[in-house]
């Protein structure tokens, strides 16, 4: 009995021991703790697989532009100054000089972005942009510090939408050639503000900063990412201290966050890249095929409480399908607002007397919001009277259900940073079969499209993005739910943090600690 | 008693091949491929097909299974298709946290289940055998996500007794056991109340026996006849219920992993089967298949190596 006692109070003492050495530095920030719930898989350039992976790679890698947090023009990052010919289809990147690659692997030269981006536009290598590199002819290394792009045809989102973002990410030649893709997944060699120093597989992740950076060593020296899959689990760890920073995703730990008092918890938030949905099928001769159908569907559903309620208050309402970080976007749309009685005239008028006759089948899968939204529009359908036939689907086999089109709606979110990303793959009639989900086939939607993506004069641009976000809202080819906020919940005191647009991706250079 | 282990091991390989079959095929024929899920609606047929050609999806399906055969027969698993490393290097490095998770709950089982109910049976139906029904009960119908939740709760954030993420220190001792408190206590409470409730019914029956009230009638004192006689001989069916018990330990490994954010083969098979990483879902199943051949066996053995009359029927010994 008395040995048992000794035992306990020895575990007690070495739990106290363990307690205090966890206890953070209240001072000047230069290490920070992040929880992510997707562990490290893959960091190789266009081989990331999960929102970690590209969290990561945005900090280890640099690309030969970039946007910066908050803003949508593309500024400097690897290629110092770069001109663009009158045709849109030749593009030349002055380069920096003096820039190292992590792990000994020399100096960044022209031989290195040819080498990155041929590595993406092969098909071999499979990478997730490698459709977005076919537009691309040929990269060559001028010299060793220009390179020089060109396009099969002009493209106006080549430097935001392409270069500005993770497709852009290089490497070094010399790594790829003789490490190999395989190693560098865990193994990544960059420019960027950060190496990745150490990978304990289902515990943590750190980053360690560059003192080779070539805008110089980051103030935070040292961030780390701890694997939590439970968001219940990481609200507990950010009121015990043992996080600093977390991205906040679902409305029970939301609710938590922001009843914890503001010495404890700091909350940052902004407009994020994901849109929910509710696509509308125009195609396949479904019922929603009939536009007045889809404007009851929408009159039919009160957007405001759809935010406040099943979104929990993180979603924002947004009538454009595009988000609000991208250039061109405009909340300034007509909208089919909440108006029952209305929807039910135009099911009556669409050959619906008895909305109960219009049958309508939605899908979605559970991730973030989409099931709470799904049983809001699907009460709100029901309130009026139709029949909704309501289907639960597998994630991973989402994708398909969704390209196949046997469904009148279906939730999904959307995110992306680049107009074109939503113009062109959402709504174009070329994407009907594979991004088009909804088989949108309008012409005039189709003309305003391609001229966005070919005038180089960027007030043009806004005025053709904010026209065709106009037609998209009286069309209705999907319906808006809103746009999810981007929140982070930190302890107080880390400056210069911020809600970025893509999930969670903070970059840490831009964090002073 | 070496054929016999041999015979049982043979068996056992068999038991594996089958069940890692089983699920080559049905994560083949499940919707959803890797490929498309990993690449994404952009993805060109061309390089669907390179990816598919990398992970060895484009064969017909027998091919595949060949290939898996003799690369299973070599001891290779195959290369995870999204982390592109061996499979079995990454279970390797997995598999001690997700050890010391069973262990850990089977010692927390036994260290609650077994006093309980040898005390109850002992006690029986007084108001200790009451208790003990109740706590049982409890632990029984009590969810281990959820027993999980309320101990971190309460041990890790409310009091901070106990840590509230991970495995702790490699190689750190005191820091791995630690961090095994909470989660044993929560994954092992429902094989505690099993345990608990064999224990109970094993020694009621053996109190029974003949040969205890002979050694009561030698003068043996209760707390010999409790430890030489009764437990002795009521822990054969204890041991063998808990063996099998002990492998739902390793399902309910996924869960447990995942509230107390712990390494593991159970938070990889997770990840894995949602992502459809098929070469490392067969690599984790296979893990379960032979953990499983091994505790049965090794429960086996201890029961032999308990009671004699086992022992002799493996050996062939007439009684």
């Amino acid at each position: 009995m008395r040995r048992l006692v000794i035992a306990l109070l020895a575990l007690v003492a070495v739990a106290c021991g363990g307690a205090a050495q966890t206890a953070q530095s209240p001072s000047a920030t230069s290490k920070v703790t992040m929880a992510t719930d997707t562990d490290l898989t893959n960091v190789m350039i266009g081989q990331e697989r999960f929102v970690i992976d590209h969290d990561i790679a945005q900090n280890v890698y640099s690309g030969l532009v970039r946007l910066r947090p908050g803003s949508n023009k593309v500024s400097p990052d690897l290629a110092t100054s770069w001109t663009v010919s009158g045709d849109g289809l030749k593009y030349t990147f002055k380069l920096r000089k003096n820039v190292k690659f992590s792990g000994g692997f020399g100096p960044f030269t022209a031989a290195d972005v040819v080498a990155s981006f041929d590595y993406e536009r092969d098909p071999k290598s499979a990478t997730a942009y490698n459709a977005q590199f076919s537009l691309v002819k040929s990269v060559t290394a001028a010299d060793p510090y220009t390179v020089v792009i060109e396009l099969n045809q002009p493209y106006s989102s080549f430097l935001s939408g392409v270069l500005a973002w993770q497709s852009g990410l290089i490497t070094s030649a010399k790594a790829i050639r003789e490490k190999g893709a395989d190693y560098l997944a865990t193994h990544p060699v960059g420019t960027g503000p950060y190496h990745l120093s150490s990978y304990e597989k289902g515990q943590q992740i750190t980053l360690t900063a560059s003192k080779e950076y070539y805008a110089g060593e980051p103030a935070i020296k040292q961030v780390v990412y701890r694997y939590i899959p439970e968001a219940a689990t990481a609200v507990l760890a950010l009121q015990k201290g043992e996080v600093d920073v977390e991205q906040i995703q679902q409305a029970a730990a939301y609710r938590t966050v922001k009843a914890l008092p503001s010495d404890k918890v700091k909350l940052y938030e902004g407009p994020g890249w994901r849109n929910y949905y509710a696509w509308l099928q125009c195609g396949n001769g479904r019922v929603t095929n009939d536009p007045r159908v889809r404007q009851a569907l929408e009159r039919a559903v009160d957007l405001k409480q759809v935010a406040q309620g099943p979104g929990a208050g993180m979603i924002t309402v947004n009538h454009s399908y595009f988000n609000p970080t991208v250039l061109g976007w405009t909340n300034d749309l007509p909208t089919y607002g909440h108006d029952p009685a209305k929807a039910k005239s135009l099911l009556a008028e669409a050959g619906y007397k008895d909305p109960g006759q219009l049958h309508i089948k939605l899908i979605y899968y559970k991730s973030s919001l989409y099931e709470p939204l799904a049983l809001a529009v699907t009460d709100a359908w029901r309130s009026i009277g139709i029949t909704v036939d309501v289907t639960q689907i597998d994630q991973a086999a989402f994708g398909d259900e969704m390209a196949k089109g046997d469904w009148d709606a279906a939730i999904w979110g959307h995110a992306v940073g680049d107009p074109d990303l939503y113009a062109y793959n959402d709504t174009h009639s070329s994407g009907i079969g594979t991004t088009n989900y909804s088989r949108w086939n309008n012409s005039q939607a189709d003309t305003l499209i391609e001229k966005g993506r070919t005038e180089q004069d960027t007030t043009a641009r806004i005025a053709t993005y904010k026209k065709l976000q106009a037609l998209v809202a009286k069309d209705v080819p999907t319906i808006v739910l809103g746009n999810a906020k981007s929140i982070i919940a930190a302890r107080p005191g880390i400056k210069g943090l911020y809600a970025p647009g893509y999930f969670g991706l903070i970059e840490w250079q831009y964090v002073k600690g | 008693m070496t054929f016999y282990i041999l015979q049982r091991l043979l068996l056992g390989l068999l038991t594996i091949l089958l069940i890692v079959s089983f699920a080559f095929v049905l994560l083949r024929v499940a919707p959803g491929d890797p490929a498309s899920v990993w690449l994404g609606p952009l993805a060109t047929p061309e390089t669907l097909r390179a990816l598919h050609h990398a992970m060895g999806l484009d064969q017909p399906i027998w091919v595949q299974y060949g290939l898996f055969i003799r690369q299973l027969l070599s001891g290779d698993l195959g290369i995870s298709l999204n982390a592109r490393r061996p499979v079995l290097g990454i279970i390797l490095d997995q598999y001690p946290f997700t050890l010391q998770l069973t262990v850990g709950s089977l010692v927390a089982a036994i260290v609650l289940g077994l006093p309980l109910g040898a005390l109850a049976a002992w006690y029986r139906n007084s108001w200790i055998d009451l208790s003990a029904g109740l706590a049982v009960l409890g632990w029984l119908a009590l969810p281990s996500f959820w027993l999980g939740m309320i101990l971190l709760l309460v041990f890790a954030v409310n009091l901070s007794w106990f840590p509230l993420l991970g495995a702790g220190d490699r190689g750190n001792v005191g820091s791995i056991i630690l961090h095994l408190v909470l989660p044993s206590i929560a994954l092992g409470a429902r094989q505690a109340a099993v345990i608990a409730r064999m224990t109970r019914s094993s020694v009621l029956e053996v109190l029974n026996e003949d040969y205890i009230r002979t050694a009561r009638a030698k003068g043996a004192g209760e707390r010999r006849v409790l430890t030489r006689h009764v437990l002795r001989n009521a822990l054969g069916p204890v041991i063998n219920v808990s063996a099998l018990d002990t492998i739902s330990l390793l399902g309910g490994a996924v869960v447990t992993e995942a509230v107390f954010s712990r390494p593991g083969i159970g938070s990889l098979l997770a990840q894995s089967v949602s992502q459809r990483d098929y070469t490392m879902v067969q690599g984790c199943l296979l893990f379960f298949a032979a953990s499983v051949v091994v505790i049965s066996l090794a429960a086996d053995l201890i029961q032999g190596g308990l009671d004699p009359r086992v022992r002799n029927a493996r050996r062939g010994v007439v009684q």
